[in-house]
């Protein structure tokens, strides 16, 4: 018997078989540092690990050492100053869901890491790794098939293989193709923070460096990330005008990816009817955030209605060709899904300011 | 390699030596011995059949490797009942049948504990946004909201004495 009367167990015998990586939680970020840059292209981060470790259940990463960051301190701060919001990157995502500042300020970041997951999820889940995290597709890493039966199908494009062997039409899968892989684009945090022009602040050994979330996500299926940086915080800015925002998203199951996902915020004029900018970012549809320019133009310099955001909702992904039925249905989605996503935002912007 | 670590599950504190791409769905199973803890999908985190409470909150076990809950209380089905009874949530299970092959209710009612020692208040939204992440492949989930709402009612103060 201890000390507090709990009876004391040692249970000895350690599992026989080898692990699949070596696990390290450097207390200091200059040794984590060190040990992303010495171990580079071997070494992985592991903030919440809910997508690190279904990445190595389905073997679409292997990395030979998982490099925790569950000893690191004071990356897990919600702060507003006068100019901007500053969320540290190991911020869970239960945590921006419940922050008052956050809800208060920029609700679409709170309304996105709510539809994140389940509860179990969103507890330990970070902004980091909801950002940085790896694409999905069931020909890739997200079928319930074990690595026994993916073995004896050919490989997809980002498995080694030579193309995409993703279905054309399909709802978990782009409307909208860039480059070869039609893996969609994901991250609901992601979304909402490239909606409200974010930025992310990275570090590694080389120093800190400042990238819009724009550029950050540069390319199909791409991230402007080094395998030895660390997100260390995203920062919105403060426009000064009234600003409102809004998130809407269809998922199939409770705690689902989106099959498309919508996050939309508008700045006012200082008669805080007319629209001076107006962002509408879509996820599900194309491999990086999917920016509805042809809906903004329609928005911005107008007094906001209904009309008009019905109208600009009409307007969304146009201009794409090829289209079968889930194509179809995606992009019908994605058109109510921006409207609700407006409404939401107009109606919160008057909670807000 | 292995790694030595201190964990307290259930009231009772324990030392492993734990391999490092070991989850702590696999410790508490085949370690410790709690096959309450269901294991289902298996480490992709769609059935909520591993949910256990780590610092009173829920998670999945099949997603969250051992050597990161060093130092931390573990609360599994086995360690809710109060003094050798069922908690007023398993008892309202029992009640109302909210139970049919029962492989789910370990972690649905880990998932109802962690709401309601956060809300005890919890509407039937609360309800469902909580479970979201646990699914159950036979009762339709009618009866187990209905034994939430009951349970919500006995529940008067917190009954995880371990926490
Ligand atoms: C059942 C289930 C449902 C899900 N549903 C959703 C959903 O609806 N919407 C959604 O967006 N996501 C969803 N996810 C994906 C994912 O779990 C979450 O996005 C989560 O936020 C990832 O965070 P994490 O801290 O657990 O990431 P980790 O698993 O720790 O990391 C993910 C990746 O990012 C890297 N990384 C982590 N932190 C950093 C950092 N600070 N800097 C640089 N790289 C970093 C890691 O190396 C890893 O490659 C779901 C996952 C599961 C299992
Ligand atoms: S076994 Fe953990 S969520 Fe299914
Ligand atoms: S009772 Fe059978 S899975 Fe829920």
């Amino acid at each position: 018997m201890s000390s507090d009367g709990s009876s004391e167990y040692k249970v000895e015998q350690a599992s026989t078989s080898d692990s699949r990586f070596q696990y390290f939680a450097p207390t200091s970020l200059t040794e984590f540092t060190e040990l992303l840059e010495k171990n580079y292209d071997h070494a992985k981060i592991c903030a919440g690990g809910t997508d690190l470790l279904v990445q190595i259940t389905q073997c679409a990463l292997q990395p030979k050492y998982v490099v925790s960051t569950s000893h690191l301190e004071g990356f897990d701060k919600i702060e507003l100053n006068e100019d901007a919001l500053n969320i540290g990157s190991l911020t869970t995502v239960r945590a921006i869901e419940k922050s008052r500042i956050i809800n208060q300020t920029f609700p679409v970041l709170s309304e996105a890491a709510h539809e994140i997951g389940a509860i179990q999820i969103r507890n330990v889940a970070t902004l980091g790794g909801n950002i940085c995290q790896n694409l999905k597709c069931a020909e890739y890493n997200q079928s319930h098939i074990g690595q026994f039966m993916r073995e004896s199908i050919k490989p997809c494009l980002k498995a080694g293989g030579t193309a995409c062997i993703a279905p054309f039409d399909s709802l978990r899968h782009v409307v909208v193709e860039k480059g070869i892989c039609r893996a969609p684009f994901v991250s609901d945090l992601g979304l909402a923070l490239h909606c409200l022009d974010s930025s992310l602040t990275i570090l590694s050994r080389r120093g800190e460096r400042i990238v819009p979330i724009r550029q950050f996500y540069f390319g199909p299926s791409e991230f402007d990330l080094k395998e030895d940086e660390f997100v260390k915080q995203a920062t919105v800015s403060i426009n000064g005008s009234r600003s409102s925002s809004g998130f809407a998203k269809y998922k199939q199951t409770a705690n689902g990816y989106a099959i498309v996902a919508v996050a939309a915020s508008i700045l006012f004029e200082t008669d805080n009817s007319t629209c001076r900018k107006a962002s509408i970012s879509i996820g599900g549809v194309a491999p990086s955030p999917y920016e509805a320019v042809e809906a903004e133009s329609l928005l911005e310099g107008k007094k906001i209605d209904g009309e008009l955001i019905a109208q600009a909702s009409r307007a969304i992904l146009e201009s794409v060709k090829h289209r079968g039925v889930a194509r179809s249905f995606k992009i019908s989605l994605a058109r109510s899904l921006a409207k609700a996503a407006l409404e939401k935002a107009v109606v919160h912007g008057v909670d807000v300011n | 390699m292995t790694s030595n670590i201190n964990l307290k599950i259930n009231g009772a504190r324990y030392a492993f030596s734990v391999r490092d791409d070991e989850t702590l769905l696999e410790l508490l199973r085949t370690r410790v011995g709690l096959t309450g803890v269901k294991k289902a999908c298996d480490a992709i985190g769609e059935c909520g059949a591993c949910t256990v409470l780590v610092g009173g909150r829920a998670i999945y076990s099949c997603l969250y490797p051992a050597l990161r809950a060093d130092g931390a209380e573990i609360v599994t089905i086995e360690g809710l009942a109060v003094d050798g009874g069922l908690n007023p949530i398993q008892e309202s299970f029992l009640k109302l049948g909210a139970i049919q092959c029962g492989f789910c209710t370990p972690g649905m009612i880990l998932s109802t504990q962690a709401l309601l020692e956060e809300n005890p208040e919890a509407s039937v939204q609360d309800i469902h946004d909580a479970l979201s992440g646990n699914l159950c492949r036979c009762t339709g989930y009618e009866k187990i909201i209905e034994a939430i709402m009951m349970a919500k009612q006995t529940y008067a103060k917190p009954v995880s004495r371990r926490g």
